[in-house]
């Protein structure tokens, strides 16, 4: 469910194929994503207009449902996807928590945006039990004080917390990261999320608070849920976010704010890597310039022993790299010109010292002009 | 200009030798080979290339009378070689080292020569003439370390020598039945083979390039300390003068006369020190007058490198020019010799050589503040 | 603060002139070898006393000398996490790629982000002038990359942020 694509594309991608192609086969697949979503698809040659999509999903707050059966709710959430195409089964396949019967031949005309929303089930079952303890704001529970944290598992290593309280729903994500980088990365990104939501232009967006310690709702819950190394996040929502529309919005962000913090820090590191190899090729670049200014441009082919264990690193090493290096150029040479990599190129491939067999110098008199 | 002439034979050279006649110089191009150019038609040949070594060769010496190369290398071994028809002949000589040999200097009378070595020890050679080979002995004891530098004293028994530990010393190599005791040796023919003269602890850091003035009353030699030392009457009552340079360290000396020294090292460029009527020895100024440009062109690199193409193009037409801006040597000076055919007491012309793969000629018949001293 | 690194460098731009005075000097500990006697360290009498050059606290430069070879050990200056760990993370990507340096070490001197090891061998084949030119610049550099880099970093953060929350409004 980490993912900022509604829809499944492996579970579109079958659909789709199911519903054009002529079925000469079978087809009884199970599909598995995020580890914990799993999906059944069974269709028959015999039986062309029934197509079976079964599903399990975890569910969302083992507090909050009381059976492991879908609520209502969330039913008539998915059969509002397309009536007329899917139909949900009484009771469902054994193992999964629903099952649905898929009649191609009703298809409406927009046959791909139907079968998007048809993939997109999972997203639509978990964001309606979301969507429903959200709506439930200012109902009953709160009068009664209840502002015990729900745990919400939709990921079995990223559990949030909803916190119901007078006027707003609290959700608190405790961050874990694998890599100190990734923690300090992130740690940054709080920062500015921080200061971001408290600026005026974002003074309608949730109220966001980034702190190391557990905030003070959680007091209570089970250590090894509070114990982060990327601190806590938490957002206040207020009725005003789950008005209308903004509710699906609303319970889409929260669902996927971990996937967005680990997508952020993932391009964050891209883009340190990225800059961190050009800032590599201008030192180079540098370094080759301490070169003597060969009068005669005497071309040294000097083994360099002492040197070589020094640095450790062996001749086959440095040709092989030099080789791949060569071809990889050449193929993209060969594709598409890139102005200045010629250039790049020349300067690279000339500069080591480190090649020959021989302990003979070539003197090789350049007669023409160097590279300008 | 002090540079007539300027010729860049590899990409570095650790020693060159001048034959003889001049005629022909043999250097190491920074690698176990040593080769041998011989002037003609104003242009340098290569003529002979000496392979038999397998590292890098640290010394070469060219022997003026007996017209003999000997060569020494960090492989540890040494040979002498002999001009025949056929082209150099090889002598191995066992030096019975166990670590590289560093430097070679034939003796005045060219019946010995010395090997400084890593092995903290000098070898002393000589020939044996009923065995057909070169015998090595050892003055095995008093070095702390590295042998960098050997100088014979022109009696042919005396020999100075530096080393990594700082200090200057000097034994006498007087070997029965090669050396006769002689008059004009005076008290150093007393002596036996192996004693330390004398042990001049004036440096605190690394000491190199030894040599004596053309009558052997005066030693000199460096320090990597940035200091040069001139000591007189060598002996028990030794008279020793230091003399502080505010540039980089120097690597080698020559004496071009009893009072004047030419000094080369790390700041590519020589340095000339004289002695005035009282004996009192001082840095009297830069051979290579360059030294302004080359500080004020430390970063442009651009500039610099536009220039040295400029320079690379036109250094055989019009190298007078240049020079002020770009010295003779560009990189490390390692070895300086005087040019003379036969031995003078003093000469107006000396070589250097050094990593930047150049030889240098200079001469100093026109340095007109200089002659006074020569 | 931009004039106290420039004297920073002076010094140690001076510095590096009057140390990398080095010479092909042959191993005497081990028969026919030639190494880095700064690294061997098997003969004191070869080696000259280190020069350590502090900018303050945070940011030092250790220059060791030897008879054949130098090195120099750079502590860069890091004064949060984040600044902290992109140091690492550049120094440790420059230094697995320290074949294109060749004069870069491996490793770096305990106690400093990264290590120079510039032996004779270099000094024959470099500009002395040049190499020093790059000691320099490097240190410029890096200096200037790490705040560039950071401030990129917090820049993206901010958009990122903004783009997550203007989605809740």
């Amino acid at each position: 469910m980490a993912c900022f694509e509604r829809a499944s594309p492996a579970l579109k991608e079958i659909l789709l194929r199911l519903y054009r192609d002529e079925r000469t086969i079978d087809v009884d697949h199970h599909l598995h994503e995020f580890g914990s979503v799993e999906y059944y698809i069974q269709s028959t040659v015999s039986d062309p207009d029934r197509t079976y999509l079964s599903i399990s999903t975890p569910i969302l707050s083992q507090a909050f449902l009381i059976s492991t059966r879908l609520s209502r709710y969330t039913m008539e959430k998915v059969k509002a996807i397309s009536a007329d195409v899917l139909e949900i089964m009484e009771p469902p396949k054994e193992g999964y928590q629903l099952t649905l019967r898929l009649n191609f031949a009703r298809m409406p005309h927009e046959s791909i945006k139907t079968i998007t929303d048809i993939a997109a089930v999972q997203g639509v079952i978990l964001s309606s039990q979301l969507e429903e303890m959200l709506m439930n704001v200012n109902s009953q529970d709160v009068a009664q004080g209840m502002y015990k944290p729900i745990k919400l598992v939709y990921h079995p290593r990223e559990p949030f917390y909803v916190i119901k309280q007078p006027q707003k729903i609290t959700a608190v994500f405790p961050m874990r990261f694998k890599e100190k980088t990734d923690v300090i990365i992130a740690t940054a990104f709080f920062q500015e999320l921080m200061d971001v939501a408290n600026s005026k232009a974002c003074a309608k967006a949730p109220h966001c608070i980034w702190s190391p310690i557990p905030p003070p709702e959680l007091r209570g819950e089970a250590i090894e849920d509070l114990s982060t190394n990327g601190g806590f996040v938490s957002f206040d929502i207020t009725s005003r976010h789950i008005e209308g529309k903004r509710l699906d919005k609303t319970v889409w962000n929260l669902l996927n704010f971990y996937a967005f913090v680990k997508n952020h820090v993932k391009s964050t590191r891209g883009f340190i890597q990225r800059r961190m190899r050009t800032c590599l090729k201008s030192l180079v670049e540098v370094l080759q310039k301490t070169g003597l200014q060969d009068d005669q441009q005497i071309k040294k082919v000097k083994g360099y022993k002492r040197m070589k264990k020094l640095v450790n690193f062996s001749k086959s090493k440095i040709f092989r790299y030099r080789s791949d290096f060569t071809s990889k150029l050449k193929r993209i040479r060969s594709r598409l010109k890139i102005h200045g990599f010629g250039h790049f190129r020349r300067k690279w491939l000339s500069f080591p010292n480190f090649s020959s067999k021989t302990k003979y110098r070539k003197l090789e008199k350049d007669t023409s002009p160097q590279h300008n | 200009m002090a540079a007539t002439s300027i010729h860049k034979f590899a990409q570095c050279i650790t020693c060159h030798a001048w034959s003889p006649d001049l005629s022909m110089i043999a250097l190491c191009p920074n690698n176990s080979e040593v080769h041998i150019y011989k002037l003609s038609e104003d242009k340098w040949e290569k003529v002979h290339v000496l392979q038999r070594h397998d590292q890098i060769v640290s010394g070469i010496d060219w022997s003026s009378r007996s017209n003999k190369i000997v060569t020494v290398s960090h492989d540890r071994n040494s040979y002498v070689w002999n001009q025949e028809a056929s082209g150099w002949v090889p002598t191995l000589v066992i030096l019975r080292l166990n670590r590289a040999a560093l430097c070679v200097q034939w003796s005045p009378k060219e019946n010995k020569f010395a090997v400084g070595s890593g092995a903290k020890t000098v070898c002393i050679c000589y020939y044996e003439q009923e065995n057909n080979w070169w015998v090595s002995k050892l003055i095995r004891k008093r070095h702390d370390s590295s042998v960098t530098s050997i100088a014979w004293h022109p009696n042919n028994i005396l020999l100075a020598t530096t080393s990594t530990d700082g200090k200057c010393r000097v034994f006498s190599t007087f070997i029965k039945g090669v050396d006769a005791k002689d008059s004009a040796m005076g008290n150093s023919a007393d002596t036996k083979f192996g004693e330390q003269i004398v042990q001049l602890d004036l440096c605190f850091c690394w000491a190199f390039g030894v040599r004596w003035s053309p009558s052997g009353n005066t030693l000199s030699y460096v320090g990597h300390n940035s200091m040069i030392y001139f000591v007189d009457e060598v002996g028990p009552s030794a008279a020793a003068q230091s003399v502080a340079i505010r540039d980089l360290p120097l690597r080698d000396v020559s004496f071009l006369s009893e009072r004047m020294v030419v000094g080369v090292g790390f700041d590519c460029n020589p340095m000339v020190f004289v002695a005035d009527e009282s004996g009192l020895w001082s840095f009297l100024r830069f051979l290579d007058e360059r030294k302004a440009a080359s500080s004020s062109a430390k970063y442009g690199s651009q500039f610099s490198e536009a220039f040295g193409k400029f320079y690379g193009q036109s250094k055989y037409s019009a190298n007078n020019n240049v020079e002020q801006s770009r010295g003779a040597h560009d990189n490390c000076i390692n070895c300086v010799l005087p040019l003379a055919k036969q031995r003078k007491s003093s000469v107006t012309r000396f070589s250097t050589s050094g990593l930047d793969g150049k030889v240098v000629i200079w001469d100093l018949q026109k340095q007109e503040d200089l002659l006074e001293y020569l | 603060m931009a004039n106290s690194l420039r004297l920073y460098l002076t010094c140690i731009r001076n510095t590096l002139e009057a140390a990398m005075c080095l010479q092909n000097f042959p191993c005497q500990e081990v028969e026919r070898h030639n190494k880095p006697e700064v690294e061997l360290k098997t003969s004191p009498e070869l080696l000259l006393n280190p020069v350590l050059i502090c900018r303050n606290e945070a940011e030092r430069c250790l220059i060791e000398t030897s008879i054949n070879s130098l090195r120099i050990s750079l502590k860069v200056k890091q004064s949060d996490e984040l600044e902290n760990i992109l140091t690492k993370k550049f120094l440790r990507f420059l230094s697995m790629r320290a074949e294109a340096f060749q004069v870069l070490r491996r490793k770096p001197v305990q106690g400093y982000d990264i290590s120079f090891l510039i032996t004779n061998y270099h000094c024959e084949e470099m500009q002395k002038q040049k190499l020093i030119d790059f000691i320099v610049q490097f240190m410029e550099d890096i200096d200037k990359e790490i705040s560039e880099l950071k401030l990129s970093v917090n820049t993206r953060g901010r958009l990122v942020a903004t783009e997550f929350l203007k989605q809740f409004i």
